[in-house]
């Protein structure tokens, strides 16, 4: 699992449901959880979480332009492309946190990567799970 | 034919006063042998067990030795209890408490045994004493052993021969038990008491077994 | 309070070892006793009943001695006021159920007590019948409710739903959960089947060849690190097969085995029989009408 250790900026609920704004190397994520700061005590501003998300919800863009719904989007660069028959492994570094995301061999022919590629690392908020900051 | 009863009675009187004193005697026994993990338990269960394979002449001969006047606990009866134990009815009960031994303790033991112990710890964490767990859930639960112990110590007395021929002898009234008047019946060439005599004793232990196997199996299965 | 220290050394099959614990129990709190076989849990709670006797040791319950060696103070199970649960069940039985129960009453207790533990236990119906002719299930509800007559200072359950099947069982953890709601009795369980423990206790001391190797919450000491995922669950591995630059793990969950895809990281020092805790995200699963 990729994990990233960020600060939480603000918290927005509706309901049951929180949009959690996160300030992780200089970068901005979100997550949405199925938790309020009633049912979890650190969604609050300031507070140290490690996010977590699993390496086949990642994915990656090269040369992008247009719109896109997806709220996580950050540079990296490829370090070691591992590639399999279906799946390939691409590891990342992203402002020195190494990060991995499984995709299609397919599509790492279509798009052409290659290490020390420069591309952006994209996550969906729904897939970001958040841990209490552990020491 | 005018047949002397005596002989059966003594017989009758002698399993059950032997059989009785065995269940008070077995049961303690029985119950050290099922939870004792001392070393001499092996010593203890193979001196109960000699009586199955020893020839009764054997185990007649030291008796004899030791239930005489000069012997040991004889000396102690005939001089301390005023009781001899050679060619006397007492002397048979002893004997036959020695010689019938392991038909009591074998299946109470393995009765014993075969229950889990988690009933016997079970029974201590709700308060009840060592006792009252013999009494009130080891034993009940072992009814079958029981009656299989009570009955072959009673039959086994019954059926004492040798045994009750050196210690006992044939004192009419005293010693004379069935087996010993049959012997006695056929060697004065009285076949006809013999008959009686062994018909009576082959339909009661038929009977007594049949009981048994009856019981018993109704038994196993109200538990 | 339940204070325990004691220290023994123990023949096992693996050779010997040295059960040597240190621990205490808050009055009214549910504990779990987790380890492999032959790390010592029974004897841990056989030693508290006085049924095993420890090389040394020292047992107060709510400030009263229960055993001292220094001291040679050692109470004998009938003293201690204690419930035991075996793993199986120990009734007896030559008395029907209702004979069960009244078998643990003595002088002080109620009477009405057996009624009322018989229809907690919805067994008014079978009060009369023997143990042996009864489910395994119900034989384990007379079994409880047997060991809760005396209204024990600590209850103690030794694997108790182990023989039972997973539906049973987790009917009686439910059971069990409540009478521990409403008698708030201190109770001991021997387990290791983690969704048992992670439903029940709110403490746990995990125990490896007589030692304690962490003691905590469950979530303390299994998850260290807990997850917003909504769903979490707790499986045995089944099987792990390498696929490509990902890895293939089958996990029982309940009755139901569920496959997810991991990376060579998450793998690694995982084996077939180990228990995981899977989490994922509320937003993924698709629910259908069955």
């Amino acid at each position: 699992m990729n994990r990233l250790k960020g600060t939480i900026q603000a918290v927005v609920t509706d309901k049951d449901i929180s949009l959690v704004t996160i300030l992780a190397a200089g970068e901005i994520f979100s997550a949405l959880v199925i938790d309020t700061p009633q049912t979890a005590g650190y969604l609050m501003p300031n507070q140290e979480i490690d996010m977590v998300f699993k390496e086949t919800e990642m994915s990656i863009g090269k040369n992008l332009t247009g719109s896109l719904s997806l709220r996580n989007r950050f540079a990296a660069t490829i370090k070691e492309i591992s590639a399999g028959k279906i799946l390939s492994r691409i590891d990342l570094d992203f402002k020195g946190h190494p990060l991995c995301a499984i995709i299609t061999s397919q599509s790492v022919v279509a798009l052409n990567l290659t290490v020390g590629d420069n591309v952006v690392g994209l996550v969906k908020t729904n897939e970001v799970s958040l841990m209490e900051a552990t020491i | 034919m005018n047949l002397d009863w005596q002989p059966l009675w003594l017989t009758f009187k002698l399993a059950g006063i032997t059989t009785f004193l065995l269940l008070l005697l077995g049961l303690p026994l029985a119950w050290w042998l099922a939870h004792t993990r001392s070393r001499v338990k092996p010593i203890v269960e193979a001196i109960i067990s000699l009586p199955i394979v020893l020839p009764p002449s054997v185990m007649g001969f030291y008796l004899l030795l030791a239930f005489s006047p000069t012997g040991f606990p004889g000396s102690f009866f005939s001089d301390v209890l005023n009781v001899p134990l050679v060619f006397s009815f007492t002397g048979l009960v002893v004997g036959s408490v020695i010689y019938s031994l392991p038909f009591m303790v074998q299946p109470l033991q393995a009765g014993l045994e075969s229950l889990p112990n988690s009933l016997t710890e079970a029974s201590y964490t709700l308060g009840r004493s060592k006792t009252e767990t013999l009494f009130r859930v080891l034993l009940p639960n072992i009814r079958p052993a029981l009656l299989t112990g009570t009955v072959l110590s009673f039959a086994h007395t019954i059926g004492e021969f040798g045994l009750v021929l050196m210690i006992g002898g044939n004192i009419p009234g005293e010693t004379r038990v069935v087996s010993i008047a049959i012997y006695h019946e056929v060697e004065s060439l009285n076949y006809g008491s013999a008959h009686v005599y062994s018909l009576v004793l082959l339909v009661l232990s038929f009977l007594i077994l049949l009981t048994v196997y009856l019981v018993n199996k109704r038994l196993v299965k109200t538990l | 309070m339940i204070q325990i220290r004691v220290r023994k050394s123990l023949l096992m099959a693996s050779g010997k070892t040295e059960l040597a614990v240190d621990f205490n129990l808050e009055a009214g709190s549910f504990c779990t006793l987790y380890g492999k076989s032959g790390a010592g849990k029974t004897t841990i709670l056989k030693i508290l009943a006085g049924l095993i006797q420890p090389d040394e040791g020292f047992i107060s319950v709510n400030d009263e001695v229960w055993l001292d060696t220094g001291k040679n103070i050692n109470l004998p199970p009938q003293k201690r006021e204690i419930g035991f649960v075996f793993q199986d069940y120990a009734l007896f039985p030559n008395m029907t159920v209702r004979e069960n129960l009244q078998y643990a009453l003595n002088g002080k207790t109620d009477k009405n007590r057996i009624d009322d533990l018989l229809e907690r236990a919805a067994l008014q119906q079978l009060a009369h019948r023997k143990p042996l002719t009864l489910s395994g299930g119900q034989q384990q509800r007379v079994a409880l409710m047997r060991a809760l007559v005396r209204k024990p200072q600590i209850l103690l359950l030794d694997e108790p739903l182990s023989a039972l099947d997973l539906e049973m069982r987790q009917t009686l953890q439910t059971e069990i959960y409540g009478l521990h709601q409403s008698f708030h009795t201190t109770t001991l369980l021997v387990s290791h089947q983690l969704s048992e423990i992670y439903r029940l206790s709110d403490f746990i001391i995990s125990l490896e060849n007589g030692k304690i190797m962490a003691q905590g919450t469950p979530a303390g000491v299994f998850g260290r690190e807990r997850l917003s995922s909504k769903i979490q669950l707790i499986g045995e591995v089944l099987s792990i097969r390498e696929n490509g630059v990902v890895y293939i793990l089958d996990i029982l969950v309940g009755n139901n085995i569920i496959k997810t895809v991991t990376t060579a990281e998450e793998v690694q020092g995982l084996q077939p029989g180990d228990q995981v805790k899977v989490s994922a995200k509320a937003f993924n699963p698709i629910v259908q009408k069955l």
